[in-house]
């Protein structure tokens, strides 16, 4: 088997288990069983970053994406009590059939101009580590939006804490 | 490094740490020295921005550019954002205790703006856009004790999110088939390809959701009902202005599709967009619902500038964004007095609002009517340079549909007018108007007079501002 | 003198500019104060006027500015490809006009003191006045479309603000929505009118575009036909011309001095000027011009048709100014601007005359408005009685009083540029107004007076303006008579100058007609020799579609019922319930889901994504099926 079928056949499968667990996340009933699938597609994602050689980018997707986040999503579950999603996720089977039809529209044509189009290999996989490159990227050719984004989660955060200190009685 | 490009941003950061600090240090007491204090920020801020005319240049590996058009749609956002705490600095000191974080959201969301403005990239434009938007998500919700608030945010939020991903998808295809981020660089026409297209196209459709087009409007009319009454006038005015400003630097600064291909996506939009607003702003009885239709209805004529693609047409939208902006917050203005006075935001609580507040009803009145393109307000001159730069390249249905809807929009302008100084008030009480309020509304009121009466002052500017922009 | 005349000659935008002065000043400073208010008003609106007499003054000093108008203009604001100007041009067609509006201005605000004296928003009308003269002002000097257009959309404004003036009236604030309302139809066509000018000719400027027009006319006809009617549309709204006129006659909801000053100097005359404006254009667009012949004179006839059986005072006065506009439009239509403008000036002075005198009637009636309550009213009110029968004998024709020669040297014009059916008609309408005007004079003034009525003479300061007007309604028109050798046409005009010749044959037929009809308004309302029962009786149908004024409102009520706002609201529904909510919309009938329920659980958030997603493929699709794809995309990303 040549380098290049292995790397195929290991990409297809990490990324239908990125699919799959996020249909799962997406469907099942029980709120600790979706975040436990939404954990799985985020962890896979890191699988992808492997494979392209993001060494870097893989670490913090499970990191972040395989530790803090799930972690959070489950506390946030359990402290609202609320285990199953079918009191406040109603299921509408009109709505379903629409929803696919549009969902399945939307793929067709995004295939559709995917395959028509040729795209130039840059080439660009290296076999050092990348963080280099990355903290270069980022505190040169994109400094302005690194630091965009530090304002941008300060922000965030300020209307975390302000949404959950909640309103006062006047 | 040159970081004058950066000046306004810097100071706008600092500014907006600054007040987190004071809104932290500060007691409840203090509330009303914040509102001064932002209101004396931003006018720094202003002022810096008039240092920055004439720079004309690009810097940071491409990601940043500063040109007068840049400078002059940051004015749009100052100027929005200064009108808008004037008029609701009351209102959101009614808020319940912690209104102190209030200014802070709004320095970061024209942080926000002000990057999409000078975006020279993909990814400072999306990072800006986010830090817009997340800021307006909570503002947006601010009023906690209220429902209708809460729930506008949730929804904000949702539907917000789904159309940063839609942009943000639409930014990946772009990139994958132009290999490059940045504007500048984009490849020329004869390249473009299946792949390009999509990525505009969902460009087009994220975008559209920030500038309330059709049919991406839908979030608008309840977002804005829901809104605390100020909130909903920034989001009208300077998040729509920002959405422009984003959308001339993607498709005429950077071009990743042909103008001939993308022109006739625009143009359709453009067309049902002014059509469906100004039809489905007729029959609103909610103020803020039919404001917030009337500029869906805005939205579609600014997008008429937009398909002349030319400095005649980026002349319009910026002198049409800024006239906007201020005829739009003088009436958001008078909403909110009306409102706190009165508790409702039906148009049947303004009857006879000449008697109670004179100067209330004359500001709703002239803005309205600028609003509606009648002269000799602003809003006519805005609309006749939006309008004549399509028809300058023989494109004359755009603008036909223009008229036609101008003529209907009178309609349903008039009627809040006819309610205004016709009808008996209900409860002939006076309506207390507050110094900042009063300043606000005149402030108002004489630009959108005085801008139709001698547009040159203004009209130069956005020229200079419009040429600067392809460089010429 | 010369100095003055010179200053006033190039300062001339002093003159719109004081009345507006004094609306500044009333608004900001003097809300409380009534005597200044008025004061400010008059004088300011009174130096306006000796200003225009300056003006006059020049251009009798210097003839060549008749064929060559005096422009100068600053820069109004520019873009890429147009600068736009504002300015003064000034013409011997611009000198009347200004020196009538100033003139007529400040009479109605003399007459005002009197008339308003003891109202509420005394001060606020000044300032409407004020504002009201100051756009026609501006209107009068415009030197280009765009300038005229924006004064011409103030003086839309003001006539809304005025004709409404008595908010707590619900007829006056109908009256004023349906003026301001159908003015816009026709403001429509005259915006893109304009704009099309400006696109293929590249010039708004009246001047400039006198020199274009020409060429332009051999190289694209039908455009400019098309563009002349386009720019008609605006006069046919703003000078109650068929079939627009429907918010003249509501128009008298105002206070009777704004009829006054509606009717005889300042609005609805602007469409008349707009079309001596552009005449340079109408003259090249046969078609166009042809049109403007027809309609004016069909609006003349129709208006004194429903004129015949109106009851209200006001009410049959305005429908006599829009059949004497329909006079005017018709002699522009011909292609005599001189017999046109001639016809303006002296139907301003009897109009205005007439509506003040009206008022005047009205006042000391305490608003009862029907002629046949009223009756011998000349025994209490003399002065008024005989101020409306001069204007009535002026308005009918009979020389030597202004309306005379102006509408015989309509009629000459007529039948000598061979519009022979025009000629006719024109003449019967002359024997109508003679008719419904004396059959007014002879119902109100004369005959028994109603024991209910206790009429008395009105104070002098609204006798005095009414005295200066009727002294110009006797003598006015001999400027323009056949023997004034240099009169009201050289100074008037478009092209070389034709002296006004006397042809006996066009102004006997005229006269007798007009005697004829006062005789028979004698025959019926005077001598009661016949009954107007009876007549109206024997009409039947006629009448009846008269007195309906052919229904033209109710139809027109009907467009708007069902298109303005049925659109809309089909509109509405099928956004909320169709594309809004496609499933569950109608949930939203049923409200007491609660607010929260309502909004974020019944789905609609969901809807809003679906909608967006659906909208997402469809502009890819239809960007498809624009050629997007095809045309210039090749496979393939980035070049090499």
């Amino acid at each position: 088997m040549s380098n290049e079928a292995v790397y195929g056949i290991m990409f297809y499968l990490v990324s239908a288990v990125v699919l799959l667990s996020a249909v799962a996340a997406v469907t099942l009933r029980n709120l600790i069983h979706a975040a436990l699938f939404l954990a799985i597609s985020f962890v896979s994602v890191a699988g992808i970053y492997v494979l392209l050689h993001a060494d870097f980018l893989a670490a913090v997707q499970v990191l972040i994406y395989g530790g803090a986040i799930p972690v959070l999503i489950a506390f946030g579950v359990m402290l609202t009590r609320t285990p199953g999603a079918a009191g406040s996720n109603p299921v509408n089977t009109k709505t379903y059939i629409w929803g696919l039809g549009i969902t399945g529209a939307l793929f067709a044509v995004i295939m559709l101009s995917l395959l028509k189009s040729k795209f130039a290999m840059q080439g660009l996989i290296s076999k050092e580590p990348s963080i280099e490159g990355l903290a270069r990227l980022m505190l040169g050719d994109f400094l302005i939006p690194f630091e965009f984004a530090a304002i941008l989660l300060l922000a965030a955060m300020i209307g975390a804490i302000i949404l959950a200190r909640g309103g006062e009685a006047k | 490094m040159n970081f004058n490009l950066l000046s306004t941003e810097i100071a706008t950061a600092l500014f907006g740490s600054v007040l987190l600090i004071l809104s932290l240090v500060t007691g409840k007491d203090a509330r009303r020295g914040l509102g001064h204090a932002t209101l004396a920020g931003l006018l720094v801020l202003l002022l810096i921005t008039f240092t920055q005319y004439g720079i004309n240049s690009g810097g940071f590996s491409g990601t940043w550019i500063l040109d007068d058009y840049a400078v002059f749609m940051k004015q749009v956002f100052i100027i929005a954002a200064i009108l808008v705490v004037f008029a609701g600095k009351s209102y959101v000191e009614d808020f319940t205790g912690n209104c102190n974080e209030f200014y802070v959201l709004m320095v970061f969301a024209l942080l926000g703006m002000m990057g999409m403005a000078s975006a020279g990239d993909l990814i400072t434009l999306y990072v800006s856009l986010e830090t817009m938007t997340i800021s307006f998500y909570i503002l947006v919700a601010y009023n906690l004790t209220s429902g209708k608030s809460a729930e506008a945010g949730l929804k904000y939020l949702i539907l917000g999110a789904l159309s940063s991903a839609v942009i943000l998808y639409g930014m990946s295809l772009v990139y994958g088939a132009a290999g490059t981020t940045l504007f500048a660089k984009m490849p020329p026409v004869s390249v473009a390809s299946p792949v390009l297209l999509l990525g505009a196209v969902m460009l087009v459709a994220g975008f559209g959701f920030k500038i309330a087009a059709v049919p991406f409007h839908m979030w608008s009319p309840d977002i804005y009902e829901g809104a605390p009454t100020p909130v909903t006038a920034f989001l009208a005015v300077a998040s729509k202005a920002a959405g422009f400003a984003a959308m001339l630097r993607v498709f005429l600064g950077g071009t990743p599709v042909a103008p001939d291909n993308w022109l006739g996506i625009i143009a359709v939009l453009a067309a049902i967009t002014m059509i469906i607003g100004n039809l489905v702003a007729i029959p609103q009885t909610g103020i803020k619902r039919m404001l917030a239709y009337s500029s869906i209805a805005q939205a579609g004529y600014i997008l008429v500038g937009l398909m002349a693609a030319d400095p005649a047409g980026v002349n319009g939208v910026l002198f049409y964004s800024m006239i906007y902006a201020v005829a739009n917050v003088g009436a958001f203005a008078v909403v909110i007095a009306v409102e706190r006075a009165t508790g409702s935001d039906e148009i049947a609580v303004f009857g006879g609002l000449w008697q109670r507040q004179p100067l209330l009803a004359s500001v709703m009145t002239v803005c309205l009517l600028s609003l509606a393109g009648i002269p000799p307000m602003a809003g006519f001159v805005g609309k006749f340079l939006l309008f004549s730069a399509i028809m300058d390249q023989g494109i004359y249905w755009p603008a036909f549909i223009g008229f036609v809807m101008s003529m209907i929009s009178v309609y349903y302008y008039l009627r809040v007018a006819l309610v205004i100084w016709r009808d008996e008030p209900k409860d002939p009480a006076p309506i207390a108007v507050e110094s900042g309020m009063r300043l606000a509304v005149m402030a108002a009121l004489a630009v959108t007079v005085v801008l139709g009466v001698y547009p040159a002052v203004l009209s130069d500017l956005s020229l200079a501002a419009a040429k600067s922009f392809f460089g010429m | 003198m010369t100095d003055f005349v010179n200053f006033a000659l190039y300062h001339a935008w002093l003159i719109p500019a004081l009345p507006f002065l004094a609306f500044v000043l009333i608004v900001f400073g003097l809300r409380r104060h009534e005597k200044a208010a008025a004061a400010t008003a008059i004088s300011l609106t009174g130096i306006s006027f000796l200003l225009a007499l300056g003006v006059a003054g020049a251009v009798f000093s210097r003839p060549e500015l008749v064929e060559k108008p005096l422009v100068y203009s600053a820069r109004w604001f520019s873009m890429a490809g147009l600068s736009v100007e504002m300015g003064c041009l000034i013409d011997g067609t611009s000198a009347m006009m200004l020196f009538v509006v100033t003139l007529i201005s400040t009479l109605v605000m003399i007459y005002s003191t009197g008339y308003m004296h003891g109202d509420e928003g005394f001060t606020r009308f000044f300032a409407y006045l004020s504002l009201f003269a100051a756009s026609m002002l501006g209107l009068v000097i415009a030197t280009n479309f765009l300038q005229l257009f924006v004064f011409w959309e103030l003086v839309g404004l003001c006539s809304y603000l005025l004709i409404g003036y008595y908010y707590y009236k619900v007829s006056a604030r109908e009256a004023a929505k349906k003026a301001f309302m159908t003015t816009r139809v026709g403001d429509f066509g005259l915006l893109v009118g304009i704009v099309l000018i400006q696109t293929f000719l590249g010039t708004m400027d009246f001047v400039e575009l006198s020199g274009k027009l020409p060429a332009f006319a051999k190289e694209a006809p039908v455009l400019l036909t098309t563009i002349g009617f386009l720019v008609f549309i605006g006069p046919i709204g703003k000078s109650g011309q068929f079939p627009l006129h429907v918010w003249l006659p509501d128009a008298m909801e105002g206070p009777s001095p704004v009829s006054a000053l509606i009717h005889a100097a300042t609005m609805v005359v602007a469409g008349v000027y707009l079309v001596a404006r552009a005449f340079t254009m109408f003259s090249v667009a046969p078609e166009a011009q042809h049109f403007v012949a027809y309609l004016g004179g069909f609006t003349a006839f129709f208006a004194a048709s429903i004129a015949l059986t109106q009851r209200e005072m006001k009410r049959i006065l305005a429908y006599s100014t829009i059949s004497q506009l329909g006079y005017m439009i018709m002699a522009l239509g011909v292609g005599s601007l001189t017999a046109s403008m001639f016809h303006l000036m002296t139907h301003a002075y009897f109009k205005a005359l007439m509506f003040l005198a009206a008022g005047s009637a009205l006042h000391a009636l305490h608003g009862k408005a029907d002629i046949f309550e009223m009756g011998g009213l000349y025994r209490k009110m003399p002065w008024t009685a005989a101020f409306m029968v001069i204007g009535a004998i002026a308005i009918a024709g009979i020389p030597p009083f202004a309306g005379f020669w102006s509408k015989d040297e309509i009629l000459v014009m007529t039948k000598l540029h061979g519009f022979t059916g025009l000629y006719y008609l024109a003449s019967v309408t002359a024997f109508m107004t003679a008719f419904y005007m004396f059959r007014m004079v002879f119902t109100a003034f004369f005959g028994k007076e109603n024991p209910e009525n206790h009429p008395h003479e009105s104070p002098v300061s609204m006798l005095v303006p009414m005295g200066v007007l009727a002294v110009l309604s006797v003598v006015g028109g001999l400027v323009g008579a056949p023997f004034v050798a240099k009169g009201f046409g050289y100074w008037v005009r478009y092209g070389a100058y034709h002296h006004p010749e006397f042809h006996a044959d066009v102004a006997g037929i005229s006269v007798l007609l007009a005697l004829l009809g006062i005789a028979l308004a004698w025959t019926i309302y005077g001598a009661k020799k016949v009954a107007a029962k009876d007549l109206a009786a024997k009409a039947g149908f006629l009448y009846t579609l008269s007195y309906n004024k052919y229904y033209i409102d109710e139809l027109f009520q009907w467009i708007n019922r069902v298109f303005a706002d049925g659109t809309g609201k089909i509109l509405y529904w099928v956004d909320l319930y169709i594309v809004d909510g496609i499933v569950n919309g109608l949930a939203r009938l049923t409200a007491f889901a609660g607010e929260r329920f309502r909004y974020v659980q019944n789905g609609q958030v969901q809807h809003y994504a679906l909608v967006f997603f659906a909208s997402v493929v469809f502009i890819i699709l239809l960007s498809g099926l624009l050629g997007v794809t095809t045309a210039g995309v090749q496979s393939g990303g980035v070049a090499g």
